[in-house]
């Protein structure tokens, strides 16, 4: 008789005797402790490196760039920075999703429209992002640049995941719908939107990695008056090598807590306006 | 109430006949079982009533006015709602998810959703679905499939009351079902010999 014992560690077994030896180990995540060991082991090396070059040009050690970090902290210029760049992604971010999704209906609804918007898209996703902020530079203005490129960067993603989304709706639940004469509005809510509510949430977490990292760059390349982006060429030519790393580290903080935001309100909202909230009346 | 009069029904997929100048009358109010084997195009027949197909030939009368309620043969249940939620989905016009889903015997599942009720269950969810609709016309495509015999003796006098005040198709391969409910028999064959 099989018989199959659940342990702690993530290990299931048989008895001996059982006749059948079935034996499982799922990997761990690293977690806690783990990772701050890891991230103890490469500052480490870094601190060791940057002490055997011995140049504040090549390399700073990371204690060089904590203390930076914490005096330009204390500045209202670090933040006038990092909350236009903020402002610059965002509003590219949320002008891309909201078009993207605007976009994908269309798309899945009109198939002329998919046609027009197919090569579009294609030209936007093969496009390198430093190519696009080199040609955006001649029609746009350096301050709006950001924006703009964010925007190219979450527009194909949120098109095509909505499109597919809408696509792949149940077809027997469709029929069930039109027989029994469901209105618009409920066929979006109890058959489209929880069809695309998983690719539009992996969609929108993904893209605004994508947004942060091409609005940084394009705000490199354009060099606005404020920004992350203007700071960090600031320092790359002035040769300011611990405002380097500094921004950067700034650049990488943001990022990360960012997307936790941006996944943790998605989910949040996703969780609220999931269907089977619905009572009676809106069913 | 004017019956369904299907004249000269013909519908192919491709190269294929499914239905071949098919002719028959269901009468309103009433019970008709359709009977036949696997591939006979029972199923085209009723997604051509449901206007879910649009038949090649032939022509339909006293479906105008009838607003049509149905259990397919799957039960395309919404996964996201509950067993009562599913039940009204539809709405309400025939009666609430809660009087029909206790006629079930599932007055004490009414929060589950699909996922968390059996086969069985789900069944009859989708047949409390068609009756919440309410409509004139009900379609029943293999209704009892997954049943066991006790439920289906205790559905059958519902098929029974309902038949009294509407045109009801029944799809089945039971003969037993056909002769427990049917007022009507039609009989169905694969084309080259479809038959009335």
């Amino acid at each position: 008789m099989r018989k199959i014992r659940h342990t702690f560690n993530h290990t299931a077994s048989c008895a001996p005797g059982d006749g059948v030896v079935f034996s499982v180990r799922t990997g761990k995540k690293p977690r806690g402790i783990s990772i701050l060991l890891s991230v103890l082991f490469w500052l480490i090396i870094w601190e060791i490196t940057a002490r055997s070059l011995d140049s504040a040009l090549l390399l700073v050690s990371p204690v060089t760039v904590l203390r930076r970090l914490w005096e330009l902290i204390f500045t209202a210029k670090f933040w006038i920075n990092v909350f236009t760049s903020l402002w610059r992604i965002g509003a590219g971010y949320l002008l891309g999703a909201f078009c993207g999704i605007l976009c994908g209906v269309l798309c899945a609804f009109f198939p002329a429209a998919g046609a027009l918007f197919s090569p579009l898209l294609s030209v936007i996703k093969a496009t390198p992002v430093t190519s696009l902020v080199i040609l955006a530079l001649v029609w746009i203005k350096s301050y709006n640049l950001s924006i703009f490129i964010c925007f190219l960067m979450v527009f194909p993603i949120l098109t095509e995941s909505v499109k597919e989304g809408i696509l792949e709706a149940d077809r027997e639940l469709l029929e069930l719908a039109f027989v029994f004469r469901f209105s618009p509005w409920k066929k979006i809510k109890q058959i489209y939107l929880p069809s695309i509510r998983p690719q539009l949430i992996t969609a929108l977490s993904t893209s605004i990695g994508f947004a942060w990292k091409a609005g940084i760059a394009g705000e490199v390349f354009a060099r606005p008056r404020l920004g992350v982006g203007s700071r960090l060429y600031d320092a790359k030519v002035y040769l300011e090598t611990p405002d380097l790393f500094c921004w950067t580290l700034v650049i990488i903080l943001l990022s990360m807590a960012i997307e936790k935001l941006v996944l943790f309100l998605l989910k949040r909202g996703s969780r609220e306006t999931a269907p089977h909230h619905a009572g009676k009346e809106e069913a | 109430m004017e019956p369904i009069i299907l004249s000269g029904i013909s519908k192919s997929f491709g190269d294929k006949i499914v239905l071949r100048d098919f002719s028959a009358t269901f009468p309103n109010p009433g019970l008709t079982a359709i009977m036949g084997s696997s591939g006979a195009g029972k199923t085209t027949l009723i997604r051509i009533l449901l206007r879910l197909t649009t038949p090649d030939a032939g022509t339909i009368s006293g479906l105008d006015s009838l607003t049509p309620s149905v259990v397919f043969q799957e039960n395309r249940l919404f996964p996201q709602l509950t067993a009562l939620q599913n039940a009204e989905v539809a709405g309400t016009k025939g009666g609430s998810g809660k009087y029909w889903l206790t006629r079930m015997g599932l007055g004490d599942s009414l929060s589950l959703k699909p996922d968390s009720l059996s086969g069985g269950m789900q069944r009859r969810v989708a047949i409390a679905r068609a009756l919440c609709y309410g409509g004139n016309f009900l379609v029943l495509d293999e209704p009892f499939k997954g049943l066991d015999i006790e439920t289906r003796a205790s559905i059958l006098p519902i098929f029974r009351e309902v038949k009294r005040e509407k045109a009801v198709l029944l799809i089945t391969h039971d003969p037993e079902e056909a002769e427990a409910l049917a007022d009507h028999l039609v009989r169905i064959e694969p084309y080259p010999s479809n038959t009335r």
